[in-house]
């Protein structure tokens, strides 16, 4: 991941954590953006 | 040009349109739960899906509820596809030992087919095991396709409510429209297409001996049963690398028409099965007339475009109309034209022809078919739910101008519902233009471009615009399979599929709770040509706002380049 400088090459496992920890903050922030919009 | 070519435009969508009636009837009956004839065999398959998961298909759902049931099903495919995709090396059906992907690939590819979009990075036949290609990304066309649709089902209930309280079951109604819609149309399709030469095997490979002697191993696999949901799902992944173009996936001209029929004839269904569970039948062959207008402009646009000679091939005595570069010979260049538009209308993905070849106007056509929004028609749910916004904002605009509070098939539409209209609308923007902007400076970003100047930005502005409109189709020329495009593409999938399905369902739950007023004289009427009218203008006046200034970088300049032969 030489080329993404935010994620440096840290090895498969720490590449799959981040990937994870990406992929449920996307659909974590979705459910939030889902409650702000009923504040609307 | 030629009659032939413009009868098959013709032809073909006057052909979805009138499988689409059907089923969108039949699709009604699913929607209000009502029987079918498949009850019989399918009534205790859906039984048995509610008592093993503890569902009552009863219980509604406000729309908060229904949006945490949408998205929690979501990520949850999420993290088991990309589990699949990167451990794949040490599951069962790998005969081609294939290796797990890399974890931003896997990224990319678990929210491309969670987010129905099925952009590849990759080639399928020589990157995925038939575990992957089974139980990974088939099983995902089907249930991103039902997700999709279960929000359009959600926002019809609004509609038809009188101060209701609730949206349905989300569970309930991505069980059902598995079950009783993607799954039965499926296997007729699937059949058919096996009979049109598509292949449907858990060989790994056939031998083939070439002329020069050489032996080559030519890919196979389950492909009728993943080619057909991919088409009638809107999903576009394709089984080979080609994707359409390849012989197995699409073999003749029959195949080639079956799969622009079945690509549309979900999206037009959706429409049809709105009207009659709404009572709103004539509004919706308004909005459905709009969607079939938009896409024959679309196609007739492209082909126009791909049968005029160009400047530089005409000066080198080059047989040079109609354009044939990246096109199949079997097809030719009025098949390929509403192939492409087609399936950059509908957000499917799938191309039988290489749209980095097409010629600038009309690969730009097919990006401007991908910004409307996912309505022309759109993809399974996503293109309905897509124009009924639409037509919210046109009887805003309506109710502006005359100064009367807008309704729309009984619902008086408020400040709130155009709010969240136009956050699903500006989502796609900011996708769009943000990523795009920001890969057109960086230089990571820009290795990765086959072509400089306003192709290369044409790469750049496709790749953003296919994510975001969860289409898949790509200009070939661009290797996204780097840890930028890889990551970059898949946020952009995801802001694109919940940025604006998320606001539909808050439209909804503000709608559901409303009472269904009787139309007065001040209403604007839906169901009339002067309303078709006024949404197509709302539609290409939004569209035009927001992307003309980089359409006018990437593909106009590129045309007028063209005119001056500096570009062929």
């Amino acid at each position: 991941m030489s080329d993404f400088p935010p994620l440096k090459t840290r090895g498969a496992v720490m590449d799959d954590l981040i990937y994870i920890i990406l992929g449920a903050a996307c659909f974590v922030g979705m459910g939030l953006y889902g409650r702000l919009l009923r504040a609307l | 040009m030629n009659w032939q070519g413009w009868a098959e435009i013709a032809l073909t969508l006057g052909l979805a349109v009138a499988l689409g009636w059907p089923v969108g009837v039949y699709m009604a009956r699913v929607w209000e739960g009502r029987s079918t004839w498949l009850d019989p065999v399918l009534r205790p398959v859906e039984r048995l899906f509610y008592g093993a998961s503890g569902v009552d298909p009863t219980r509604s759902q406000g729309w908060l509820s229904y949006m945490g049931a949408f998205l929690a099903f979501n990520a949850a495919g999420f993290f088991v596809l990309y589990a699949i995709l990167r451990c794949q090396g040490l599951l069962p059906l790998n005969p081609l030992h294939f290796a797990g992907m890399s974890p931003h690939l896997a990224f990319n590819t678990a929210i491309s087919f969670v987010s129905n979009t099925n952009w590849q990075a990759y080639g399928g036949e020589s990157t995925l095991s038939n575990l992957s290609q089974m139980m990974g990304l088939t099983v995902q066309n089907f249930v991103s396709a039902a997700s999709g649709i279960a929000v359009a089902t959600a926002l019809a209930r609004a509609f038809a409510a009188n101060r209701g309280e609730g949206l349905g079951n989300f569970w309930a109604d991505l069980t059902r429209n598995t079950l009783y819609i993607l799954l039965p149309l499926s296997i007729v399709f699937s059949l058919v297409l096996v009979a049109t030469g598509v292949p449907q095997t858990l060989a790994a490979h056939v031998d083939a001996h070439t002329l020069e002697g050489a032996k080559q191993g030519i890919a196979l696999g389950p492909v009728a049963s993943q080619e057909i949901i991919k088409q009638l799902g809107t999903n576009g992944g394709g089984f080979f690398n080609a994707n359409s173009a390849h012989p197995f996936e699409n073999p003749n001209a029959w195949s080639n028409l079956l799969e622009i029929v079945a690509m549309l004839v979900i999206p037009f269904a959706c429409v049809v099965a709105f009207g009659k569970v709404v009572g709103a039948r004539k509004e919706a062959r308004v909005l459905l007339a709009a969607m079939v207008i938009l896409v024959g402009a679309g196609a007739a646009s492209i082909y126009a475009a791909e049968t005029r000679a160009t400047p530089a091939l005409v000066h080198a005595h080059v047989a040079a109309a109609p354009n044939m570069e990246g096109k199949e010979v079997r097809f030719g260049a009025a098949s390929s034209s509403v192939f492409a538009a087609v399936t950059t209308g509908v957000s499917d993905g799938a191309v039988n022809a290489a749209h980095e070849s097409l010629t600038p106007i009309a690969g730009g056509v097919t990006m401007f078919l991908m910004q409307l929004g996912e309505l022309a028609p759109g993809g399974v749910g996503s293109g309905l739910y897509g124009m009924i916004h639409m037509a919210l904002l046109s009887v805003f605009v309506a109710g502006l101008m005359v100064g009367r509070t807008p309704e729309y098939l009984g619902k008086k539409i408020e400040a709130r519902e155009i709010k969240y209209v136009m956050l699903s609308a500006l989502i796609m923007t900011l996708a769009i233009l943000g990523f795009a902007a920001v890969a057109a400076v960086y230089p990571a970003a820009l290795k990765s471009l086959s072509a400089s100047g306003a192709h290369g930005f044409s790469e750049i502005f496709y790749a953003y615009t296919s994510g975001t409109a969860n289409n898949g189709s790509a200009f070939g020329g661009l290797n996204a399979n780097t840890p930028w495009w890889n990551t970059t593409i898949g946020l952009a999938m995801w802001a694109g599929r919940y940025g604006y399905a998320i606001p539909v369902l808050a439209v909804a739950g503000s709608l559901v709770a409303k009472p269904k007023l009787a139309p007065t004289a001040g209403t604007l009427p839906a169901g009339t040509l002067q309303f078709m009218g006024l949404v197509i203008g709302v539609i290409l006046i939004l569209g035009g706002l927001q992307f003309f200034p980089a359409l006018a970088l990437g593909p106009i300049v590129e045309h007028f380049q063209m005119l001056q032969s500096l570009a062929h």
